[in-house]
């Protein structure tokens, strides 16, 4: 309802990546996990987008179910009028609100969160106020899942879910990694021969 | 779970043997959650309604207690657990036949517990705890006391055959336990010491909310009509006689919870000890049903050692460890294995039983720090702004009840923050980290590097503009004892130190659960 959503722009870019792929995709996969290992990298292009586009969805029916109340009092006329210019103005500050969140705020929490996959193991830093940076031991990974729903398959996105025995962080997680990225890290991320010590 | 076909090679010792079975009496015990569940509703039900009773489905829902036995006897008869191939072998079912293998480097720890009618017979109910999960891997139920010992000593055999076990940590001490049954004692609690902790526990707000509740449920406050006598009473009697009774009666409440409380702790805990078999530690502890739990220490994922306002008078402390088994569920994990380690020790002789507990941890000789130097500062004005809206909220209600309360909230506040920054301290030492805090109730928490699940560093916007952060370290089973590490207002540049330590240190040493 904000904003359109900026399907038109995506669609092509990832479609072309998908089903011809001689011009990159040899090279793509394998060296992001590993090339500058201790670089902090960010999240994959495409998730800004997906992430734009599921809040403009869900602020965009926000927007519509208020709205549609508001157009159905408007008709029956239930309020007296001073009321409404209350209830109309709060109902266009909350679509500013909405707005600046769809466009705005993802952008900067997209810029906020950054990874690296090193020897020690896997460091997320997230957080545009309350920033937070945690980090988990290769040893101490359990399991992991890259899980992909449809938003994110469309977008040729994944999210990586790292699992380890801790009481309050027993799962840490990525969203909106290329999928060969989130498959690669997985990868890397896998024990080899270590003793996991159970 | 990958590393399955890898194991089997090197397990050519661990012992074979003939599979062992439950005891006779099993069945019996077996079939109690059956009676409670079928019988004794439909039993009630005959005595209690004077003709009826033979029309409600409770009383024909009886007859179920057959297929229930003999489901029960087949369980008996086919039940079997063996050890095999370094792995212990729990089967059963005629129809539905159920196998579990549980490696035995996976067994975190063996419990037993006996009730007074398992004691006669000398039987005991075994509970096989591996790490996670809410459940015991494995419940034998139940077992002569023979059996039990048999099976304790062919899995510590079959562990220590193990390569991966012995070879870290703590080796050299390990070599010579190996094998043999040497036991040795590092606590033992006498009735004195536990009916100081009946004091300092205070369980007894706990039972008479149940005994309250029991009472209620079998409706003797509507026979008495309480209301009705007491107006009564307070209609004739004079006020100072009202006021003389009331007080006789609070205080022989409070006596009783006392009582109560210091009751419950010795029957439960009655000749509570804490020893030492190899590389494991033993608890024994109860009267009426008695206890043991045994953790292995390489198990031990946190220690704190914890000393409240009444502990302080006594002179005393408790200590109390987490495992990564088992949860905070279960009335035996909840008693004695994490909430009761050490439940009460003389002061002084904490590091003598920690050394024995924990032998990487010497308290008293770490290097502790403290926080950044304007913790106290945040910590106070936050505590002003808590007090005050306090304040302002109870002044809501009732103006010169705030303004009363104003001044002590805030004094109080300011007072307990200010006192707790300044004895919060942290030390990083070669095997992991100790964090210490608190003013009324005061507690030292440590964990170790190869124990480290996760380390995070968090950043307020407060925190930001004064160079501040918050470190939190998880663990597995941090949490069935309250205690963890979250080190607030520590330097930014201390804060990201000590992250980059841990985890490197974390990466550096293998999990060892």
């Amino acid at each position: 309802m904000t904003e359109p959503p900026p399907k038109p722009d995506v669609e092509p870019e990832q479609m072309a990546e998908a089903p011809d792929p001689e011009p990159k995709p040899e090279p793509a996969p394998a060296p992001p996990a590993y090339e500058s290992k201790d670089a902090l990298r960010a999240l994959d292009p495409g998730a800004l987008r997906a992430s734009r586009l599921v809040s403009c969805i869900v602020s965009g029916v926000a927007v519509l179910g208020v709205g549609a109340v508001l157009v159905i009092e408007l008709i029956f006329n239930w309020w007296g009028q001073p009321a409404r210019v209350f209830v109309w103005g709060g109902f266009f500050v909350l679509v500013f609100v909405l707005a600046w969140l769809s466009l705005v705020w993802t952008r900067l929490s997209h810029n906020a969160t950054v990874y690296r996959v090193n020897d020690d193991g896997l460091e997320i830093r997230r957080g545009v106020i309350w920033r937070r940076v945690i980090s988990v031991p290769r040893s101490r990974i359990q399991h992991t899942d890259v899980a992909q729903g449809p938003l994110l398959r469309r977008y040729g996105l994944a999210q990586l879910t790292v699992h380890t025995a801790a009481t309050r962080t027993p799962a840490v997680s990525l969203w909106g990694l290329a999928h060969e990225t989130a498959t690669s890290i997985r990868e890397d991320l896998r024990q080899t021969g270590r003793d996991d010590g159970v | 779970m990958s590393e399955a076909p890898t194991e089997h090679p090197e397990t050519e010792a661990p012992t074979e043997e003939a599979p062992g079975r439950l005891h006779i009496s099993s069945v019996f015990f077996r079939l109690g959650p059956h009676v409670r569940g079928l019988i004794v509703p439909g039993v009630v039900l005959l005595f209690a309604s004077s003709s009826g009773g033979w029309q409600s489905w409770q009383v024909w829902l009886m007859l179920l207690i057959v297929p229930s036995t003999i489901y029960e006897v087949i369980q008996y008869l086919t039940f079997r657990y063996r050890l095999r191939g370094g792995e212990l072998l729990v089967t059963s079912g005629l129809v539905f036949k159920r196998s579990r293998h549980i490696g035995v480097d996976r067994i975190h720890s063996v419990d037993l517990k006996q009730g007074p009618v398992h004691r006669m017979l000398g039987v005991a109910e075994v509970k096989i705890e591996t790490a996670g999960g809410s459940e015991p891997e494995a419940t034998l139920r139940v077992l002569r006391l023979g059996d039990v010992e048999a099976l304790r000593a062919s899995l510590r055999r079959a562990q220590s055959a193990q390569p991966g076990i012995e070879s870290a940590e703590t080796s050299a001490e390990q070599a010579p336990e190996i094998g043999r049954e040497s036991e040795r004692e590092i606590l033992r609690l006498g009735v004195p010491e536990l009916v100081k902790l009946g004091l300092v526990s205070m369980r007894g707000a706990a039972i008479a909310a149940v005994l309250v509740g029991l009472a209620w449920e079998m409706g003797l406050f509507k026979r008495i009509d309480l209301r009705d006598r007491i107006e009564a009473i307070a209609e004739t009697a004079p006020a100072w006689q009202l006021a003389f009774v009331g007080g006789v009666i609070a205080m022989s409440v409070g006596l009783l919870l006392v009582f109560l409380s210091v009751s419950w702790t010795v029957v439960r805990l009655y000749g509570f000890r804490l020893v030492e078999v190899g590389e494991n530690l033993r608890l024994t502890c109860g009267l009426l049903t008695r206890l043991t739990a045994t953790v292995p220490r390489r198990r031990i994922q946190l220690v704190s050692v914890i000393q409240t306002p009444i502990h302080r008078y006594f002179g005393r402390v408790s200590i109390r460890v987490e495992t990564a088994s088992g949860s905070a569920d279960g009335e035996q994990k909840k008693v004695i294995g994490q909430r009761w380690f050490v439940p009460i020790l003389p002061a002084e002789r904490v590091p003598e039983i920690l050394a024995r507990i924990a032998p990487r941890v010497h308290l008293d000789e770490l290097d502790w720090r403290p926080l950044a130097p304007g913790a106290t500062g945040r910590a106070v004005k936050l505590a002003l702004v808590s007090a005050l809206s306090l304040g302002l909220v109870v002044m809501l209600f009732s103006r010169p009840w705030g303004l009363a309360l104003l001044p002590a909230l805030v004094v109080f506040f300011c007072v307990s923050e200010w006192l707790d920054i300044r004895r919060t301290t942290w030390a990083l030492f070669d095997g992991g980290i100790a964090y210490r805090h608190g003013v009324l109730s005061r507690s030292t928490t440590v964990t170790f590097f190869d124990k480290v699940q996760t380390v995070s560093v968090e950043e307020s916007p407060f925190d930001r503009s004064r160079g501040m952060a918050t470190l939190d370290v998880d663990t597995a089973g941090a949490g069935a004892s309250g205690q963890r590490i979250r080190i607030k207002y520590l330097e930014r540049s201390t804060a990201d130190e000590l992250y980059r330590s841990l985890s490197g240190q974390a990466a550096l040493t293998d999990l060892r659960w």
